[in-house]
């Protein structure tokens, strides 16, 4: 007995456990990496520990999140980070006391190797799912709108690049007539959106870039009543917004595999922590949801919140 | 119970407080939980029983309210232990789009929005339900009841939840229409025990009469009856659960309109900081938009350019963190930008914004007036001001500044701060004289008591430490000090009890073999055998009587030595035996005070003075033998004088019978820095000794009480081992 106190107060639990920072909590679109990472978790025998600052702008409070991790010597660190640059030196500082660490979602200007690696959305594809979504629904012919561009972002630079490349490929005659910046707010974004929609009466589709984005958007069409003529199609998903699909309010959402990020990202741990070799870099293929394949199984198991059930 | 006998006395104690440690575990471990009773003070102002994770908590109108549109921001007060109970409390929203309600068998909080494990009830105005779910650093949502009448913010309800074993139900009473909604839920593996919670979502909240009592089964059927249990989140963590459970309204989330007389919301505003270049000569209203971060004691908005105060038209529910615009005249003044004669229009809802981390000198440039930010300072007083307010002056660099701290639960972080701390505060940084009353160049307006954060306590090299420290270094000295003489007393009894055993031995062994010798030796030399050849035998009769004894003597010498005896007794002690067979008188003296040496030294003294008495009795046949010890300051003189014949000193033998005589007294004296002195006449010879005393030592040990004697038993054991 004394033999376990002495092992377990200089080797306490965390050797055991994972801390996993997303950008935010208590949304869907993050609960579904929770999902991926307690699966994941139970099945390679790491505890994990989600939290995450309150706000997805707030970079301080994650880069604390981050420390308290490192500082507790956890056994691996998953991270998404909210800022480019902020949490690099954090990152830095938890491969410096060889703490293996995925980034998921979105990268960081550190190369992979040396026990970083990435698990990201793939935001071309993304962006090549948007124009071609649009260049449908517009016949190849008409005016959008990007709504949502976060120049901290990469992620929000390559979707907004791939759009325009993509139109300019398969859809000339589809043009970008506005690109905004968005908000952590709906109710501001909802503004701006209107603003758009106001200036620029013959938009026939916007594209927003987030969740934020795509709520302030609908909420401006819902507010104008122009729902049904303006067409959005947004990146990232949330379950109300799947409402909004299901009622014909939106038109699609291209929906990010959060769980799957969640899930490789522990499975890359614990394979680092057996010493075995891991990719540098995953890209994961995000799905077009739209009324037709909404019920499909696929779709809802990336949509799955339900993080204490194995999927 | 024998056994108990045979426990060695010294690890008697150990093991005793091991038991009684073991008992006490025990008990803990097996105690009676204590109840769960509670009942608020939120009217007279005490809320230090309630620990914050998020939020702006403060005391308002006989209720605590959550100024803060955070999302998940917790209250927590009560017991660990507390296991079933009833929790109620009348809840009222500040805001639209968020929840409100209460935790029930909280654990393991930390801030974020669903940062700890329990389960909460609340009310969720954007959908109108009642919910009921599981926490456990992620929400499960088991039961989301939509409520008659909608949910309304500001508006009183009166939550009650009640957690009986794995059973957590819930209900919630409109006063007004007596509509009552109820939710229910149950889980395998749930948790048993836990605090309790006030907690709001993006709302904000107010919380009174807030109450616990222990719960039983009875009490859960009450609600359980009236509702559908819930024993798994499963339906409402999918999409088609989600929304095919709940009524979808549509997106609405856009401005609030709460001011019915308020202007339209106007698109293009200009940005806060370049309100201090507006004239006030030809003073026209403004419109302007901003988020807020503080409500009291005056109302400041912020925006990425600046940050201004605002004069509220009426009692405005505006809470941290809600976007306003704000249309108004600017009154610029060197204290920092006011709008006056102002009408309000609440935009949106929103988390409160992180602060800029400045230092004070930053801060004292004004570059931030009216800005939420995050400085550094070390405290150099606090004062209460009208009971209302905590003022604490700080000290950043050569920056001083000060922080205001206006209603929002003073009690809990008044006596907390200690002089000299490093603070990290949080606040509306202003210099308005109000406020500064032009002693500092800027004041930091805390929004509540978590707007502070003790960096580090005061360094412990002030005075009050210094002397403490010196005190407890000069009890651990004394006690270092003790402990070392106790050992050495030790040490010095076990060294006593080993030469005990060692005289046992010789008298046993030695002495016994000598004896047997000498009475062989003796029935051979005058027996009838006389092939015998007489002198070699009587010599070696000689010698086995001399080593007898020698053995005899040092037998004496060992068992004298290391009691608590003087010098002179234990002289008398090995000197009487010497002339037990003879007429020699014996006299002993002692003159001066006396003075204990060294165990090896006494011993040397008592061998020398054997010698010398022995040399006396048997070569000068003497009749009177004076052995006279004379105490000085850092000298002791040993003399032994006898009226036996004189002899030679410089012709005398060097071994004398097969023992050391003169030269081995010699030897000893050397061994112990001592000068001896032989003079011999022929009425008589003198031994003189003198020895060096070295300088007195503290005897510390002969304060040490008697318990401690049997404390070190087994470490006097370890020592003569």
């Amino acid at each position: 007995m004394f033999f376990c106190l002495v092992t377990c107060a200089c080797h306490p639990q965390s050797s055991r456990t994972i801390a996993v920072i997303p950008g935010t909590t208590a949304t869907e679109f993050w609960e579904a990496a929770h999902g991926g990472a307690e699966a994941a978790g139970s099945q390679t025998g790491f505890r994990i520990y989600w939290n995450a600052p309150t706000r997805e702008d707030d970079i301080e409070r994650q880069i604390a999140l981050v420390q308290r991790a490192i500082d507790a010597e956890y056994a691996g660190l998953v991270v998404a980070p909210t800022n480019y640059l902020a949490l690099v030196g954090s990152v830095r500082q938890a491969l410096s006391k060889h703490i293996p660490t995925v980034v998921i979602r979105s990268s960081l200007p550190i190369p992979p190797g040396q026990g970083l690696s990435y698990i990201l959305n793939d935001d071309q594809e993304t962006g090549r799912l948007a124009a071609t979504r649009v260049g449908m629904l517009l016949a190849g012919k008409g005016q959008v709108a990007v709504l949502g561009l976060d120049p901290s972002r990469p992620t929000s630079i390559l979707r907004a690049r791939a759009i325009e490349v993509e139109l300019a490929k398969s859809f000339p005659k589809i043009s970008v007539v506005e690109k905004r910046s968005g908000s952590s707010n709906t109710g501001e974004v909802q503004q701006i959106a209107q603003e758009i929609l106001t200036e620029k009466p013959s938009l026939d589709a916007i594209i927003t870039l987030d969740v934020t984005a795509t709520e302030g958007t609908w909420a401006a069409l819902a507010a104008l009543r122009i729902s049904k003529r303006v067409k959005l199609i947004g990146c990232e998903q949330e379950l109300d917004l799947m409402a909004g699909i299901r009622h014909g309010d939106i038109d699609s959402v291209i929906a990010e595999n959060t769980y799957e990020m969640g899930f490789r990202a522990i499975q890359a741990i614990a394979a680092q922590k057996r010493g075995e070799p891991v990719p540098d870099k995953i890209e994961l293929k995000p799905v077009l949801v739209t009324k037709v394949n909404i019920d499909k199984d696929e779709v809802q198991r990336m949509l799955s919140v339900n993080w204490r059930m194995p999927h | 119970m024998r056994w108990l006998g045979q426990i060695d006395r010294g690890f008697a104690a150990p093991l005793c407080f091991f038991l009684i440690a073991v008992f006490f575990v025990i008990a803990l471990l097996f105690r009676n939980p204590p109840e769960p009773h509670y009942r608020d003070s939120f009217g007279s102002g005490k809320t230090a029983e309630w620990h914050a994770y998020g939020g702006s908590w403060d005391s308002y109108g006989g209720a605590i309210r959550n100024n803060s549109d955070e999302r998940g921001a917790k209250l927590i007060t009560g017991s660990s232990q507390w296991s079933n109970y009833t929790v109620e409390a009348d809840v009222l929203l500040l805001g639209q789009n968020g929840d409100a309600g209460l935790i029930v068998r909280s654990s393991d909080e930390e801030e974020g929005v669903d940062a700890y494990s329990g389960y909460y009830v609340g009310l969720r105005d954007r959908n109108n339900t009642m919910v009921i779910g599981r926490a456990d650093h992620g929400w499960m949502e088991y039961q989301a009841v939509p409520v008659k009448d909608s949910i309304h913010p500001f508006h009183w309800y009166h939550l009650k939840v009640i957690a009986v074993g794995c059973e957590i139900a819930a209900s919630a009473l409109d006063p007004e229409s007596q509509q009552e909604t109820a939710v229910a839920m149950v889980e395998n593996d749930c948790a048993r025990k836990g605090r309790i919670g006030l907690r709001s979502y993006s709302s904000g909240g107010l919380w009174k009469n807030v109450r616990a009592n222990p719960a039983v089964s009875a009490d859960l059927a009450a609600i359980v009856d009236r509702t559908q249990v819930a024993d798994s989140p499963e339906r409402l963590q999918t999409e088609q659960g989600f929304n095919s459970l709940l009524p979808y309204s549509g997106k609405a989330v856009g401005p609030t309109d709460s001011s019915s007389n308020g202007p339209a919301m106007n698109i293009h505003t200009p940005p806060l900081g370049s309100l201090r270049f507006v004239s006030d000569i030809q003073a026209s209203p403004v419109t302007v938009r901003g988020s807020v971060v503080l409500t009291a004691p005056v109302l400041y908005i912020e925006d990425s350019s600046g940050g201004v105060a605002v004069e509220l038209p009426q009692s405005s529910p505006v809470k941290i963190g809600d976007e306003l615009q704000v249309t108004g005249v600017v009154d610029a003044r060197p204290g920092g930008v006011r709008l006056r004669n102002t009408t309000l229009r609440l935009l949106w809802s929103r988390g409160p914004a992180p602060p800029l981390s400045v230092t004070a000198s930053q801060a004292a440039t004004g570059a931030f007036d009216g800005m939420l930010v995050e400085i550094e300072g070390r405290l150099l007083g606090k004062s209460r001001v009208q009971g209302r307010s905590v003022v604490l002056d700080l000290q950043s660099g050569h920056q001083a500044f000060r922080a205001i701290l206006h209603g929002a639960r003073q009690d809990l972080m008044f006596d907390r701060l200690q002089p000299n701390s490093l603070l990290r505060l949080k606040g509306v940084c202003v210099a308005d004289p109000a406020f500064t009353e032009n002693l500092t160049s800027f004041a930091l307006l805390l929004r509540s008591s978590e707007d502070m954060g003790i960096v580090a306590g005061p360094p412990w090299w002030d005075t009050r430490h210094l002397v403490e420290g010196g005190f407890a270094l000069v009890i651990l000295l004394m006690a270092a000090v003790f402990i070392y003489f106790r050992a050495e007393q030790w040490r010095m009894s076990a060294v006593a009890e080993e030469r005990s055993r060692m005289a046992r031995e010789i008298h046993d062994t030695l002495a016994q073999s000598f004896a047997g010798i000498v009475l062989q030796l003796e029935s051979a030399l005058h027996g009838p055998r006389s092939d015998v050849e007489s002198a070699p035998v009587a010599m070696a009769l000689n010698m086995a009587r001399q080593s007898r004894r020698e053995a005899h003597r040092s037998i004496a010498a060992l068992r004298t030595l290391h009691t608590d005896q003087s010098l002179e007794n234990m002289l008398r002690k090995v000197l009487r035996p010497l002339i037990s067979e003879s007429h020699v008188k014996l006299s002993i003296a002692s003159h001066g005070t006396p003075q204990r040496l060294s165990g090896e030294a006494e011993g040397q003294i008592l061998r020398i003075a054997q010698e010398a008495v022995a040399n006396a009795i048997q070569h000068a046949m003497a009749s009177r033998i004076s052995v006279r010890l004379v105490f000085e300051e850092r000298k002791l003189g040993m003399e032994v004088e006898d009226d036996g014949r004189g002899f030679e000193v410089s012709t005398a033998p060097a071994f004398e019978d097969g023992h050391f005589g003169i030269t081995g007294m010699r030897e000893r004296a050397a061994s112990m820095n001592a000068h001896l002195t032989i003079t011999s006449a022929d009425h008589g010879t003198k031994v003189t000794l003198v020895v060096p005393i070295p300088p007195r030592r503290m005897q510390l040990w002969k304060l040490a009480p008697p318990w401690t004697q049997r404390i070190g038993q087994p470490l006097r054991s370890w020592l003569s081992r």
